[in-house]
């Protein structure tokens, strides 16, 4: 069959340098998220693929596994097209903001769409499902995107959620309560109707980036991934739901099924991307009716809480907050979000800015529900540095003077420092910014950085280069 | 010491806006600026010295100073 646009498979075979493929069987309880956390202490990030993924049971799936397909900020910008990471909240701010319609095919062009289990034939536990962390309660599903419907206005939605593999077509999972996909479900169960839903698995990063273009409500998110594709982005109707819930034609794997009204389960504790389990809540669950998947399909897990997933959502953000405070501070450059902060932290750089522009950008992007804490710092710090960071906020800052706090605003709820019982978190907008010019002409007001000369400094790289510093003291 | 040349920074921060703390001195041999405290320009008899060209001399003839 023609292919006809991106997708997991183009990805891999584009990056086939940067993909490591462990020999023999690895298990897909733990061990594979335990690669992923030892790599992710070393900072290196290769896409792995497992080609033999061993089952609790030790029998070997015969659907490969493929996890850090976003570990590594380079791969995931180049994905785009974006040569230098750091460029990319720009690009990803501008390509969502042109959105591009995707156009429908039918089942005989879709590969998802060549091997249909329905009914009983369909069985979660056929596929390699990973227990990731020890205290996870079983298998989950982290790569599955799921696509609701609003029922007033017949406009989809799409986010990832986390499904815990229950039983051969039972599964829960756990859209976040001020979601879109939630508000599509309490519509339906408002109605003493099941929610209809498809949860499909494996793409492109541009697709799987396009989905987490953070967007109004109701808005469908196939024309952002469109905008970042730069083509329309192939659909096909699901099996169960017609063209009410369209999937992508080009992904790995499709689970169709209905939430049925008010039912609720125990789900979790799981390992959230803060670092800690996150509580057992209560979650909808999904009787599935039907899976759909290519003939050789290949299983995305992305490692929560880890590079893996941290990176791709982090990256998302920035291209949010650029969005958000370019309008209102031209001076904006850069915006880093970075793993060490989860997705609490940004950083964001500014050249020159103008008297109360950098305030005005913080207080506009504190406003976005993920952010707890911004630093704007000026473009002399390397914002993928957090020492970088922490020189400015040594040196620049003021506490009383250059830290904007709010309360009582949406975030996290997850942040283990909530005060108790809250539902709303502080925030902080800190100006590392150093104090402008006054005077033109004259210097600004502050001291210049110390630093050997650009020669001096280029001599002492080329005496540095090709010694063998392994058994140098790093600490 | 003549006062022409020198700027006094206002102290005034409105909506506590960011103000530099830090005094600029320009060369009159090199035009080039360094950063010296109030006190050193104050004094007046303490001969400055420009890390750019390396003269010496007196506050009063700098090219520019400016005090935060």
């Amino acid at each position: 069959m023609a292919r006809w646009m991106s997708d997991l498979r183009t990805f891999l075979n584009e990056e086939s340098a940067h993909v490591w493929r462990p020999e023999g069987p690895v298990a897909l309880v733990q061990e594979i998220t335990a690669l992923q956390q030892a790599l992710d202490a070393r900072q290196h990030y290769p896409v792995i693929e497992i080609r033999q993924p061993k089952g609790a049971d030790g029998t070997i799936n015969p659907i490969s596994v493929v996890c850090n397909l976003t570990a590594s900020r380079a791969l995931t910008a180049r994905a785009l097209g974006v040569q230098d990471h750091r460029d990319f909240a720009a690009t990803y701010a501008q390509r969502t903001a042109n959105p591009i319609p995707p156009i429908v095919v039918g089942r005989d062009a879709a590969p998802v769409q060549q091997v249909v289990m329905r009914g009983d034939q369909a069985n979660l536990l056929d596929l390699p499902v990973l227990t990731q962390h020890a205290l996870d309660p079983g298998p989950y599903l982290t790569a599955a995107h799921a696509t609701t419907y609003d029922p007033d206005t017949g406009v989809d939605n799409t986010a990832i959620q986390r499904c815990w593999v229950k039983a051969p077509r039972r599964m829960s999972y756990y859209p976040y309560p001020a979601s879109h996909n939630t508000r599509n479900l309490r519509k339906f169960w408002a109605k003493d109707e099941p929610c209809p839903v498809a949860f499909w698995i494996g793409h492109h990063p541009k697709v799987l980036l396009g989905t987490q273009a953070k967007l109004s409500y109701p808005e469908s998110h196939w024309s952002a991934c469109g905008g970042l594709l730069g083509e329309p982005l192939r659909l096909v109707p699901s099996i169960t739901h017609g063209d009410k819930i369209m999937v992508p034609a080009d992904a790995e794997i499709v689970i169709e099924g209905w939430a049925p009204a008010n039912v609720w389960e125990a789900d979790g504790p799981f390992g959230e991307y803060t670092g800690y389990m996150g509580a057992q809540v209560a979650a909808p669950v999904c009787e599935v009716t039907c899976i759909t998947r290519r003939e050789n399909a290949i299983y995305h897990d992305y490692g929560s809480g880890h590079a893996d997933m941290l990176v791709p959502d982090n990256m998302v953000m920035e291209g949010k907050i650029y969005g958000m405070m370019k309008p209102i501070a031209p001076s904006v450059r850069r915006v880093h979000v970075p793993v060490s902060g989860r997705r609490f932290h940004a950083y964001v750089s500014f050249e020159n800015p103008g008297i109360g522009e950098v305030r005005d950008a913080l207080m506009a992007a504190l406003a976005y529900r993920r952010t707890k804490a911004i630093i704007a710092v000026d473009d002399d710090i390397d914002l993928f540095s957090d020492s970088d960071i922490m020189f400015a906020l040594a040196t620049r800052v003021q506490w009383e003077r250059d830290v904007i706090t709010a309360t009582g605003l949406q975030g996290s709820l997850m942040d283990p420092s909530l005060a108790r019982g809250a539902k709303t978190v502080q925030k902080a907008g800190i100006d590392a910014t150093l104090a402008p010019s006054e005077i033109p002409g004259a210097p600004r007001p502050v001291p210049p950085r110390n630093s050997v000369g650009t020669a001096a400094l280029d001599d002492a790289i080329a005496r540095l280069t090709g010694i063998d510093t392994k058994n140098w003291p790093v600490l | 010491m003549p006062e022409d040349h020198i700027i006094r920074l206002r102290n005034h921060s409105p909506s506590g806006e960011k103000r530099g703390n830090t005094s600029w001195v320009q060369c009159g041999s090199c035009d080039g600026w360094f950063h010296a405290t109030e006190d050193i320009v104050s004094r007046g008899t303490v001969k400055l010295h420009c890390n750019h060209c390396h003269t010496e001399f007196l506050p009063g003839q700098a090219r520019k100073i400016v005090l935060a």
